[in-house]
């Protein structure tokens, strides 16, 4: 499904501050798989996700998600691999504030010309599943933490992506919240969903239904 | 900012265009050629005996003498410009009835009577003279002349500081003798045979001076082109403004937009499909900021008559002219003012985003 083989991203490469995020990572990873990259701030895990979504590219190495070497598509290829794989979890959420939490889910579908009627429908099953159906002309300025993560996991599913890459998804949240959260990871991977979890929460360590660990310390494996 | 921007170069259009084209109506109105007598370089009156001579050349269709000059009125500290009217002219019955209200020629012409423009009329009432003026002539003398009329306010580019009285009255207030005029107008019916007329009284009167449409046309335009330099500072200064904001957008979207651009790009939005979004986007604002500017535009120069902006052009004088300024509005005015504001903002938007659309989307995002 995910296959790194060894990977390396360096930054500012040949500059005074070069340094290397990710040095030689190869790992694999099964459909349906639920896969946790632990690690320190700074150990790169978010830079190994932005790889794998091909938001950039390896500096060395092979990336191949679903039989598609990713690590040097075009950029206009990556758009519709992301657009049709992929669905990102940030950190700090990403939304776009001057929309409404409706307008910010059916983001992802614009591109594709659905119809209005189509977006309408995948957005309403999404907002009642994530319990956010009375909200959905809400700004998101106006909007809870909690809110706006579950705003970003519907932005994530719209377009039914068949990988879920969450980066530190429960940063911002509280412990009641991240428990929901991790329950709507459970609920995720019980439809056959991969997802990669990039977080130092311990919160994940011992979840039953995590398939694979990875540690990072400073762009190694552990 | 932008509709505001907009607003000030379409306004100071509209005027530009609406002065110009009263103008060039005046200009279409004059005759082909006057002939003036000159004096050791200066301008005199011209004898009334070369009129049969000027008639007799080939190609002129009519001989008009002119009787006009101007009285300085002392207490107002201004010049009346004062036209005779000749008896029998007419052309001249014809216009006053149009221009003037309730007007009787004929009463006009047998009595000491003026017709005047509304400047006149203004400066006249606040010396508290309502119904009559009490000229003082070249030999010192009072002469009395009532008011007959009014011109139409939409001549007041033209008729701000005019008075029209019959011949008679004007010779007497300006001392000038019975057989002579101003200067004498020529009718040509066919433009091309100006050059060789022009050649036949040049033979005949090497004294004079004869001042061609084409001259005046240009004296016109120079003034014109004068008061529109400060119209063209105004317009210049509006555009630089404008076009700060335009570079000040070009040189980089903000961190939100940036932002936003990397959404898009890490929820699979590709170049092509950022770009049609913020042209979209752009195109929107920038249309109906032009909208929303050339209304506000049209209200403020023919419904409001621009205030403070057509001074600049009708002067700050005491006989400041009131007309009303006339409705032109072309296609070519609406597109300079479409391309200078609609394509620019466009592509102000679109050359920064395309740039932050190229990048990784996690560099942008970062």
């Amino acid at each position: 499904m995910i296959e790194l083989q060894n990977v390396t991203k360096r930054f500012n490469a040949g500059a005074k501050n070069a340094f290397c995020a990710i040095d030689s990572i190869s790992f694999h990873v099964q459909k349906g798989e639920v896969v946790l990259l632990k690690g320190a701030s700074g150990s790169g895990k978010s830079t190994l996700l932005s790889l794998i979504a091909a938001l950039s590219k390896p500096s060395s190495g092979e990336i191949i998600v679903e039989g598609k070497r990713i690590s040097k598509l075009p950029d206009h290829f990556a758009a519709l691999f992301r657009r049709e794989k992929i669905g990102i979890i940030f950190q700090k959420f990403n939304l776009i504030p001057t929309l409404s939490v409706y307008e910010n889910i059916i983001v992802p579908l614009i591109p594709m010309g659905l119809s209005e009627k189509e977006m309408r429908h995948r957005a309403q099953s999404l907002l009642q599943r994530f319990d956010m159906e009375d909200k959905h002309e809400t700004l998101i300025k106006n909007l809870s933490g909690g809110e706006q993560q579950r705003v970003v996991i519907c932005r994530a599913l719209i377009n039914n992506p068949t990988i879920l890459l969450c980066d530190e998804p429960t940063a911002n949240l509280d412990a009641t919240l991240s428990e929901a959260f991790v329950g709507m990871m459970r609920s995720l991977k019980a439809e056959g969903k991969t997802i990669l979890i990039a977080t130092h929460d311990t919160l994940f360590f011992d979840l039953d239904f995590i398939d694979q660990s990875i540690e990072l310390k400073k762009g190694l494996l552990v | 900012m932008l509709c505001f921007i907009t607003f000030l170069i379409a306004s100071v259009l509209f005027i530009a265009h609406s002065i110009k084209y009263e103008l060039s109506l005046t200009i279409d109105a004059l005759p082909e050629l006057t002939l003036q007598n000159l004096q050791a370089g200066r301008h005199q009156n011209i004898s009334l005996e070369h009129l049969d001579a000027l008639l007799d050349i080939h190609g002129v269709s009519k001989v008009i003498p002119r009787v006009w000059g101007f009285y300085y009125f002392d207490n107002a500290g201004v010049n009346f410009s004062v036209m005779g009217i000749d008896a029998f002219d007419h052309q001249s019955k014809e216009h006053l009835e149009k221009l003037v209200a309730q007007f009787d020629f004929e009463r006009f012409v047998s009595t000491p009577s003026m017709v005047v423009g509304e400047g006149v009329l203004r400066v006249l009432k606040e010396n508290y003279y309502k119904d009559y003026f009490n000229f003082i002539t070249h030999e010192g003398r009072f002469e009395k002349v009532s008011l007959a009329g009014v011109f139409d306010a939409k001549t007041s580019l033209e008729s701000n500081d005019m008075i029209f009285m019959p011949q008679k009255n004007v010779r007497t207030i300006l001392g000038m003798r019975d057989d002579e005029a101003t200067d004498i107008l020529l009718r040509v019916a066919n433009k091309d045979e100006i050059p060789t007329i022009l050649g036949k009284i040049k033979a005949l009167y090497p004294s004079s001076r004869i001042i061609t449409k084409e001259a005046m046309r240009v004296s016109y335009q120079s003034l014109f082109d004068y008061k529109s330099g400060v119209f063209l500072a105004l317009f210049l200064a509006s555009l630089v403004t404008f076009l700060l904001i335009v570079f000040d957008r070009a040189s980089g979207l903000s961190s939100e937009e940036k932002r936003e651009v990397g959404i898009l790009k890490a929820v699979g939005w590709q170049t092509n499909d950022i770009l049609r979004e913020k042209f979209y986007e752009a195109g929107i604002i920038s249309l109906g900021a032009f909208v929303c500017a050339i209304i506000l535009a049209l209200f403020f120069v023919y419904t409001l008559q621009a205030p403070l902006l057509r001074d600049i052009f009708t002067g700050y004088s005491i006989l400041k002219p009131t007309f009303a300024l006339p409705f032109v509005l072309d296609t070519q005015t609406l597109c300079v003012i479409f391309f200078l504001s609609v394509p620019i903002y466009i592509a102000a938007i679109l050359v920064p985003s395309w740039k932050i659309a190229t990048l990784d989307a996690d560099e942008v995002m970062r």
